[in-house]
């Protein structure tokens, strides 16, 4: 600041000379509420000239501080001020009845002309003040009230209603200013937080780092961050900033739609609340806090392209004072989004890396792959033709030359021999389906259509497994390779019709559907990327035994199985080539009641 | 006698079609693989009747290279495909150009030296047709020159 000096106000004889001087002082003090310094250096600026406009004797400004939960002295003008005057000014006080938290709780200005008159068992901190005035600083009478500009006087009746305007002009100008802070704050965490998402060098740290931004520079008194576990649907906690959860860190977990965290996680809408204990949802199982020193609770969704991954949330210690409110309020939430959504852009970012490093990998070892498969091809191909050759050199035998007693036990031995080369190659087969399930070869195709070629195939003609289908009449019209999709389609009826022949009888349901964009998708379903031409619904249901709620992902990696053929390529072939195509596949049905996939293909953009 | 070209780049197979094909009374050369399959077709006195070749030796259109040596020398070869499991593109691919049909190598719960012998059967008497119609058209030129 440049200009520290207060220009006196001339004496009310000149009254043009002293309206321009007053213009002057509220031109400058306007100036300064938008110039550089801090918000504190201001405040001492502005109840220095408070005292010195209205001829108080003192005068202090005292800011509300949601941690600590009360207010704290930031600025004091006038006479009588000692070092501990001004520790002892706010502390140690029945809050209830200074004059100075009555206006920080209401939000309403106090101008007193005589004390003793007016409050006889008030018991001032200065004793020789006759006149307050107290007036709030706020933004608007609906906005939380962040501090309080208080001037004493030891006349009576010393302040005048223009009093009372100057101060209360001064107070908006700090409010402002205060505001503009916060927003200055905000923005620099967000910033921040924007850099380090796109450059930390591993997601621990990353999560580390947001709690840290998180808490320090929005002041949370505790903030942690719980992942969604893809295999374990949990919500786990990964990072927090608090001493008490520390040692919890990937231990704490909550159930999907348990506690706050978890309903947050399930419904993926927030939660702000002061008491966690007075809502239904809470559970208090992992805290950073106790409860009863809790004074407010928010938790936001971390959200990305496929949905909840996560929860953010934060909490502030309860008050000191009881009757000053330190819940979250409406922009902390948003502000807390802000910070969830960057969060999840972030995932969606480093899946995104991942699964480009990932194709990288699976290309180079699909060409490994395809190189040995066919060397061992063209190896099992020659044996293939010794067995041939060998079959031919024992013969069959016949009524007038049977065979001799050797031959007839290597009978046997060569069809065993056989049976492993048929395994073998079956092997194979899976094996280079799998690894060429990503290479597609697309061409306009419709789904409904392909769903109903591929049940003409599959389906079997005779037994007792009834197939019902529901097609939709809306044309589907998608990309697709027709092979590797009906490949795909005829593993599941396939699987449908086997685990249901055991008992002879079961039904197969088939349905086709199209879905406008936007429509709800089934939970857990991933997909690549977001589409604008809504979607391809194809649904196999069986009544079999289903898919263990344990099993509903696993089921879809490589070399799982429950059966005893194959190498448990089928369902991880099934969704790679679904997923070439862009879509996604998710089991739905119930254990005991049946399997249910649904799959979604992304319609053509021009259709 | 029935003259057939096997051009495999692996010793065993290329020895094991060899075997079973002259079991049923063929006439066998081999070659090594595609250059080898080329000299070889280029350089015999009589062209080959049928010629059985691997697609991809070394190179995926190794096959292809094979088919185009080999009508090219008698349009009425007959040359079969041997590919690898799912590869199937590229061989509707020789399909198309001429070859008379492809086999693969490793279709699970087939005897495909059997499903071979089958193919080479079919091809023989394509070709003996081929011959026939060809010797047909030759006598009626002479007679309508005469």
């Amino acid at each position: 600041m440049t200009d520290t000096a207060i220009t006196p106000i001339p004496p009310a004889s000149n009254p043009i000379s002293r309206e321009k001087a007053e213009l002057g002082r509220i031109a400058r003090l306007s100036r300064l509420a938008v110039s550089g310094g801090t918000s504190a250096s201001l405040l001492e600026r502005y109840v220095t000239d408070a005292v010195e406009a209205t001829g108080a004797t003192r005068g202090f400004a005292a800011l509300a501080e949601a941690e600590v939960g009360g207010l704290v002295l930031v600025a004091t003008a006038g006479d009588g001020w000692t070092d501990s005057a001004r520790l002892t000014r706010l502390a140690d006080r029945d809050g209830s009845s200074t004059i100075t938290s009555w206006v920080a709780t209401t939000g309403k200005p106090v101008r007193i002309g005589d004390l003793a008159q007016a409050a006889p068992d008030y018991q001032p901190f200065f004793t020789d003040i006759r006149s307050v005035l107290a007036v709030p600083i706020a933004m608007g009478p609906e906005e939380r009230v962040r501090g309080v500009i208080n001037l004493e006087c030891v006349r009576e009746e010393a302040f005048t209603d223009g009093d009372e305007s100057f101060v209360q002009a001064l107070a908006d100008l700090s409010a402002m200013r205060l505001a503009l802070e916060d927003l200055g704050a905000r923005e620099a965490a967000l910033v921040q937080m924007g850099k380090e998402l796109s450059s930390a060098p591993d997601p621990d740290s990353l999560m580390q780092r947001v709690v840290a931004i998180t808490k320090e520079i929005l002041r949370f008194e505790d903030c942690s961050i719980f992942f969604l576990d893809p295999n374990s649907r949990r919500l786990v906690l990964v990072a927090t900033r608090g001493q008490a959860l520390s040692p919890q860190v990937k231990k704490a977990a909550y159930e999907l739609g348990v506690g706050l965290t978890g309903w947050v996680g399930l419904h993926g809408e927030p939660i702000r609340v002061r008491d966690p204990r007075t809502d239904p949802r809470h559970k208090g199982l992992h805290r950073e806090l106790a409860d009863e020193e809790t004074g407010a609770f928010l938790a936001v969704p971390i959200k990305s392209l496929t949905g909840v991954v996560g929860v953010l949330r934060v909490l502030r210690r309860k008050s000191t004072s009881p009757w000053f409110p330190n819940d979250f309020t409406l922009a902390d939430q948003e502000v807390l989004a802000t910070i969830a959504s960057q969060v999840g852009a972030a995932v969606d970012n480093a899946q995104l890396t991942d699964r480009l490093l990932q194709s990288e990998r699976l290309a180079a070892w699909g060409e490994m792959s395809a190189m040995s498969s066919h060397m061992i091809g063209n190896r099992v191909f020659a044996i293939k033709g010794d067995l041939n050759e060998l079959e031919y050199q024992v013969g069959q035998g016949t009524e007038d030359a049977p065979l001799t007693a050797t031959r007839r036990q290597v009978v046997p031995l060569l069809d065993g021999m056989k049976r492993g080369i048929f395994r073998l190659e079956e092997l194979l087969a899976e094996f280079r389906d799998f690894v060429r399930a990503t290479a597609l070869a697309t061409a306009p195709a419709d789904a409904t259509e392909l769903t109903k070629s591929v049940v003409e195939e599959v389906f079997p003609k005779r037994g007792n497994i009834v197939l019902e289908t529901d097609y939709t009449d809306e044309p589907l019209p998608i990309n697709a390779d027709p092979i590797k999709l009906k490949r795909a389609f005829s593993e599941i009826v396939e699987n449908a019709v086997t685990f249901q022949e055991t008992a002879d009888k079961g039904v197969v349901r088939i349905k086709t559907r199209r879905l406008p964009p936007n429509s709800p998708l089934p939970t857990r379903i991933a997909l690549p990327k977001p589409i604008t031409s809504g979607w391809a619904e194809v649904t196999f249901a069986d009544e079999g035994p289903g898919v263990p709620d344990g099993d509903k992902e696993k089921i879809f990696r490589p070399f799982f199985t429950s059966r005893n053929r194959g190498m448990g390529l089928g369902l991880a072939i099934v969704k790679g080539i679904i997923e070439a195509h862009h879509g996604g596949i998710v089991e739905v049905g119930t254990q005991g009641q049946g399997a249910r996939f649904v799959i979604l293909l992304p319609l053509r953009e021009e259709s | 006698m029935c003259r057939i070209l096997v051009v495999d780049d692996e010793d065993e197979v290329r020895m094991a079609l060899a075997r079973r094909l002259e079991r049923e009374g063929y006439t066998v050369s081999t070659a090594g693989g595609e250059s080898e399959g080329l000299t070889a077709l280029k350089e015999t006195d009589r062209p080959f009747d049928i010629v059985v070749t691997d697609m991809n030796m070394g190179d995926p259109n190794s096959g292809v290279r094979i088919l185009e040596g080999a009508v090219s020398r008698d349009v009425f070869t007959e040359v079969i495909v041997l590919t690898a499991y799912g590869n199937v593109a590229n061989a509707v691919e020789t399909m198309k150009r001429g070859a008379f049909d492809y086999v693969e190598k490793n279709l699970p719960g087939v005897d495909v030296f059997e499903l071979i012998v089958l193919k080479v059967e079919q091809a023989a008497q394509r070709r003996r047709q081929s011959m026939q119609t060809v010797r047909r058209l030759e006598e009626f030129q002479k007679q309508v020159g005469d």
